[in-house]
């Protein structure tokens, strides 16, 4: 459909009010035994798979599923909290619930870039911070906490904006960066990232490639995508907000869906190729959905305006 | 945007949480509604227009800043 009412909004992709109760049994314990997992090398017996012919240099023959299965359940366990129903959805409730969820992605990578960057900063300067991923590299505990923050900082912001007070809902709305130059520098610098990267596997060129390599180590590879996230269309209104919200939600689902599907095909180092493109890959898809749908709308009033004046 | 739901509430009885039962949301959005600092949808308008047996017009009026 071409024009999408907020009020068919009300309750897409929502899960019936109970999950809350379910998720919050599957993400308490995922986050403990997630936690002594990662830190205190603890692991259940039970959960040992032999990867046999799969056996190749990045990952181990026997994996244990410790980590996995709590990071699934940690995952999944928030996105039932986050997207359940309350018990009374209307269109402001979903308007609030989708502002959180920008506000969220906003702030999570925003205090992600800045926590990658100052841990980097103390590596410099020869502190080493207690870490148990490798430090100053993609595989850094940032990366594990980048999973599951959005969701956290979501939930965390949703509740405030709907309990806080008593009486009324707290309306937040979503500052956006003006179309020039922001959103023309971001694309710009987006695509030609993107462009490196991919000739960087292509050709071997050593100029291109030590550009690539520092492109993908840099801390601040979200930035860019973010600016473009966050900056408007050359015409925003309220058409372009609601494709927004739709897009961002769209995006998260997917993002999850595809790292819990990764999260059990990938093991070892694999894994930490994982941890790199999602850092990526939520602001990506957004970015792809919103562009998609916003260039069809353009091109079918282009069309529209055509067929009504000339023809 | 502002409106007069507050005194057609008063004139018919009612009270938010009637309202809102009446036309499916929550209290705490008509409360939203009422103080001015969430512009409903046109769905949303029109059924508590309904409600009131006014026109939209009538219950809400364009802001001089809008």
């Amino acid at each position: 459909m071409f024009v999408s009412n907020i009020f068919d909004m009300k309750s897409k992709f929502l899960f019936p009010s109970y999950f809350k109760l379910i998720g919050c049994f599957l993400a308490i314990p995922g986050m403990i035994v997630g936690y002594l997992c990662v830190y205190h090398d603890f692991n259940i017996k039970g959960f040992n798979i032999d990867l046999g012919k799969r056996n190749d240099f990045m990952s181990s023959q026997v994996e244990n599923l410790t980590n996995e299965v709590s990071l699934a359940g940690l995952v999944l366990g928030l996105l039932f909290i986050a997207f359940s129903k309350l018990k009374q959805e209307d269109e402001l409730t979903a308007k609030l619930r989708l502002d959180a969820l920008h506000w969220a992605v906003l702030i999570n990578y925003i205090v992600f870039c800045a926590a990658e960057l100052l841990l980097r900063l103390f590596v410099k300067i020869g502190y080493e911070p207690k870490m148990a991923f490798d430090i100053g590299g993609w595989d850094s505990d940032f990366c594990l906490y980048n999973m599951f923050t959005p969701l956290v900082i979501f939930i965390g912001r949703f509740y405030y904006l709907i309990h806080y007070k008593k009486e009324a809902f707290i309306i937040s709305d979503i500052k956006y960066l003006s179309y020039y130059p922001y959103r023309r520098i971001a694309k710009l610098l987006t695509l030609s990232f993107f462009a490196i990267i991919i000739m960087m596997e292509v050709f071997n060129i050593p100029f291109i490639e030590s550009m690539g390599e520092w492109i993908v180590n840099s801390p601040l590879i979200p930035l860019p995508l973010l600016m473009w996230v966050f900056s408007k269309t050359a015409n925003e209104d309220e058409m372009t907000t609601q494709d927004r919200l739709e897009s961002m939600q769209l995006a998260v689902y997917v993002n999850y869906i595809l790292l819990f599907l990764a999260n059990f095909a990938f093991y070892g180092l694999n894994f930490l190729l994982v941890m790199w493109i999602n850092t990526i890959s939520m602001l990506v898809f957004f970015l792809i959905r919103f562009n998609y749908v916003y260039s069809k709308s353009y091109w079918q009033v282009r069309r529209e305006v055509k067929g009504g004046i000339l023809s | 945007m502002k409106n007069t739901i507050k005194i057609e509430r008063a004139i018919k009885n009612i009270t938010q949480a009637d309202l809102a039962d009446l036309i499916g949301v929550s209290r705490q959005t008509i409360n939203t509604i009422e103080s001015n600092k969430y512009v409903p949808s046109t769905v949303l308008a029109l059924k508590i227009s309904r409600v009131f047996g006014k026109p939209v017009n009538d219950i809400f009026e364009l802001d001089a800043d809008d």
